[in-house]
């Protein structure tokens, strides 16, 4: 596994009175791969037709890429395909194509005519050289295109923005030629000391905001970033049921002793198990007592302890409706939603013993098998959330 | 009185949840020396001559409990 995590999010602000922004991002995790391939794109003009031509744009970009080796082939044949605007003979539409390889820890880039990407190590800017490559468009217009690649550090973060940033503010008479390339990345740097953790979420949606209250609160442009964080990726471990052997209850407190990062243990007999074995005591939390589920409770030293199945069920029932609609943070399952939705890694371990439950023929058959439920939750994770996720059965 | 409400899976699906409600909504208030806990699972539920839900008063173990069964067991002890 690879020692990063990358958090990828953008944040937008379409042009004042346009429904649609002409901006469009996108990103996609490579089947199951390390790969992360994301596209941002500005197309001409600016509403429907604009949004249309990015979206082309990046839709084409990222399959490309994704099902290619190299990013100037992909290039090649996107500025061989894209329209151009006959009078000005500009191509229709930017991009920059981020290619995120977490197998070798590498990053390729490839950048049209949006403004230039930005990477910062802590707060600091960091200038890397890039290889201008000169393509033809389809009317024989020599376009000048940008091509770095580079090694990733734990804590560095990629800036990727629209010409709405760096365009800011146009007009003003103190900022006549937009917001300047200094200006911005002294800003991104100043936020980024203040608050050493933020995520590419926050930080994509502060620059935003800091380009459209430049502009007045009238966007001039679509305003877009989107922020690539790597950072050490979130644990958790979730151990779920007593081993088959008793001989193997051992391995419930050795894989809780062996791991760094959260601990969960979803199950009565498990916790029971692990509170004999590490000798703590389970005091049951009964301000989470909610008539659909058992209660959780407190062990010292793990961070949550629920029932088994029930919860994991509706922790399933949470993360394929995608927000709760009833946002109790009290409720077991929404806090196990809750603590897996924050992880990027979850490790698994079941232990396989049959479950009484399922035996029990007052019990409806559907809670099944303890394996089943599990594998329906791992599933999801990777999925629907793209986690990575390990299932151990003891 | 020593009140044990098992609050396992299995229990809390038979009913135990609506034993520990009756218990929250009318007795805990009115006076009488309870102490109660409500274990994860007693382990009655994997044995054939139990059934769950499963109450333990005073050391002594009560299957099948309903809501109904579990007053009488109150005002007894
Ligand atoms: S769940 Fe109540 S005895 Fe096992």
């Amino acid at each position: 596994m690879s020692n990063f995590f990358v958090e990828v999010d953008h944040s937008q602000i379409a042009k004042h009175s346009k429904q649609v922004p002409g901006d469009v991002f996108l990103s996609k995790k490579l089947d199951r791969s390390d790969r992360i391939v994301s596209v941002l794109s500005d197309g001409l003009g600016s509403g429907i037709k604009a949004n249309v031509l990015a979206t082309l744009t990046t839709t084409i970009s990222l399959n490309l890429t994704a099902n290619s080796v190299d990013i100037k082939n992909t290039a090649e044949t996107i500025m061989k395909t894209l329209p151009e605007c006959k009078v000005r003979k500009i191509s229709y539409s930017t991009f920059t194509i981020i290619d995120i390889d977490l197998q070798k820890d590498r990053v390729e880039i490839m950048e049209f005519d949006n403004p230039g990407f930005m990477l910062f190590r802590d707060e600091k800017r960091i200038s890397l050289d890039k290889k201008k490559i000169r393509m033809d468009n389809p009317i024989g217009a020599s376009q000048t295109l940008y091509y770095v690649e580079f090694n990733i550090e734990l804590g560095d973060r990629l800036v990727v923005f629209t010409d709405g940033i760096s365009q800011a503010g146009v007009g003003r008479e103190d900022f006549s030629l937009g917001w300047s390339e200094e200006a911005i990345v002294s800003t991104v740097g100043r936020k980024i000391a203040e608050s050493v953790n933020i995520s590419a979420r926050d930080l994509a949606s502060f620059l935003v905001k800091e380009a459209y209250k430049i502009d007045g609160k009238k966007a001039k442009d679509d305003i877009t970033t989107a922020c690539f964080y790597f950072r050490r990726p979130r644990r958790t471990l979730l151990l779920t049921g007593p081993p088959v052997d008793r001989d193997n209850d051992y391995k419930i407190k050795q894989r809780v002793d062996r791991f760094s990062g959260k601990k969960i243990i979803c199950g009565g007999t498990t916790s029971n198990i692990y509170s004999r074995l590490a000798d703590e005591d389970i005091k049951v939390n009964l301000n989470s007592f909610h008539k659909d589920i058992p209660p959780d409770s407190e062990i010292q030293g793990i961070d949550l302890v629920t029932e088994g199945i029930l919860t994991m069920s509706r922790a399933i029932e949470f993360l394929e409706s995608g927000e709760p609609a009833v946002v109790d943070p009290d409720h077991p399952g929404y806090k196990l939603y809750d603590y897996l939705k924050n992880s990027d890694y979850i490790k698994f371990v079941v232990g396989t013993k049959i479950n009484e439950v399922h035996q029990n023929p007052h019990i409806p058959e559907d809670l099944g098998l303890r394996k089943n439920v599990v594998k329906k939750l791992a599933g999801l994770l990777q999925d629907k959330y793209l986690k990575k996720v390990d299932i151990e059965y003891i | 009185m020593k009140i044990r409400i098992c609050l396992g899976t299995c229990c809390h699906l038979m009913g135990g949840s609506d034993l520990y409600s009756y218990f929250e909504e009318h007795c805990e208030k009115n006076g009488r020396d309870f102490e109660l806990e409500t274990p994860s699972c007693l382990d009655y539920c994997n044995r054939a001559d139990y059934e769950a839900p499963i109450v333990e008063v005073d050391g002594e173990i009560y299957d099948r409990v309903t809501v109904e069964k579990f007053k009488k067991i109150l005002e007894q002890g």
